[in-house]
């Protein structure tokens, strides 16, 4: 590992040894048993890293309390998040069947549909259908020549 | 059964709680997360009243749009600070300045800064480190949004990098490149006689 290999893994991953891939340790630490820089390098970003998390905050405690009882509006959902929300609620696999069942859907519906409306095919179109096709398999019997004459 | 996966179960039950309008549900979780999520504004905005409106935001907009969570894709804390994150970063861009870092009046007014207050004949090396510190908040404000929020998720929240590029929207290799960028600057105000940077 090089000097600048090495720095760009503690930029990316910090300074702290548990952070960086195990794999990558003994080349670490052969790099710096020999270089004095990246040894100076490393001891630097542990102190920026030290002094990062000296930067103190103020205490929002009790903002915190103000917000947990503040008055909450009412949680109206509108239809599509309702409906999304029986769909696939978050409880895990119990309410599987709810998917499941929109999945099966379209298909009740086009049963459904079918049995109810015949969508211009009635039977008589069905017996023309027949007729033409027993008529086209007793025309096959003949070779071509006679049924041209 | 580990406990990050009693509380992750504990807190699945407080959001589908939450969303048939189980206030207790709500309070459990601002009391759990409020603290971190205030922090991580507070960081990013550096002003206390601003911290404090985007932690309500957040929280509301947890009380409304509870349903959205989905805990198979990101932990309740990961969408809090996502949440966060992003009305942080609507607040910084609506505004297009960044208040109290930049401003040395309201750091003099923070009562809670640990170098504010410190008697004149401290030793020298606490104030050195007191200075330094100070320097230091200062750099970090100075940081383009994307330093700034990487350093804050990965070092103060302790998120790891997938975590803070799920939250930033963002890959994990350009999140590695802003950390990686937000380092180099902090240590180049910080050591800049030593690091030659």
């Amino acid at each position: 590992m090089t000097k600048e290999e090495f720095l760009q893994l503690i930029e990316e991953q910090g300074a702290a040894v548990e952070n960086w891939p195990h794999h990558l340790r003994p080349e670490i630490d052969q790099l710096l048993a020999s270089d004095s820089d990246a040894v100076h390098a490393l001891a630097e970003y542990r102190e920026l890293d030290t002094l990062l998390l000296r930067i103190p905050v103020p205490d929002f405690s009790a903002a915190t309390r103000r917000i947990a009882n503040v008055d909450l509006p009412a949680q109206s959902l509108d239809l599509l998040d309702t409906i999304f929300n029986w769909l696939f609620p978050y409880s895990g696999s119990a309410q599987v069947w709810r998917p499941a069942l929109l999945a099966c859907l379209p298909l009740l519906f086009g049963v459904a549909m079918g049995n109810y409306f015949n969508f211009g095919i009635s039977n008589d179109d069905l017996q023309t259908a027949w007729d033409d096709e027993l008529l086209m398999l007793s025309l096959s019997d003949y070779p071509q020549d006679q049924i041209e004459l | 059964m580990t406990t990050g996966s009693v509380d992750e179960q504990q807190e699945a039950e407080w959001m589908e709680a939450l969303c048939q309008g189980d206030r207790r549900a709500y309070q459990a979780i601002v009391d759990r997360h409020g603290q971190a999520i205030s922090h991580y504004a507070y960081r990013m905005l550096g002003n206390r009243g601003d911290a404090e409106d985007i932690t309500q935001e957040t929280f509301l907009r947890l009380w409304l749009k509870a349903s959205q969570w989905q805990a198979s894709k990101a932990k309740l804390t990961t969408w809090l600070h996502r949440i966060t994150h992003n009305l942080c970063i609507d607040f910084i861009r609506k505004h297009s300045r960044m208040q109290a870092l930049e401003d040395s009046n309201e750091l003099e007014q923070e009562e809670q800064m640990s170098w504010q207050g410190k008697e004149p004949d401290a030793p020298d090396n606490e104030q050195n480190d007191d200075e330094r510190l100070e320097q230091l908040h200062r750099a970090m404000a100075q940081l383009p949004e994307a330093q700034r929020s990487a350093l804050m998720l990965c070092t103060y929240s302790g998120f790891s990098n997938q975590e803070a590029a799920d939250i930033m929207a963002i890959s994990v290799k350009a999140l590695e490149s802003a950390l990686a960028r937000a380092r180099r600057n902090l240590r180049a105000v910080l050591f800049a006689e030593t690091s030659g940077a």
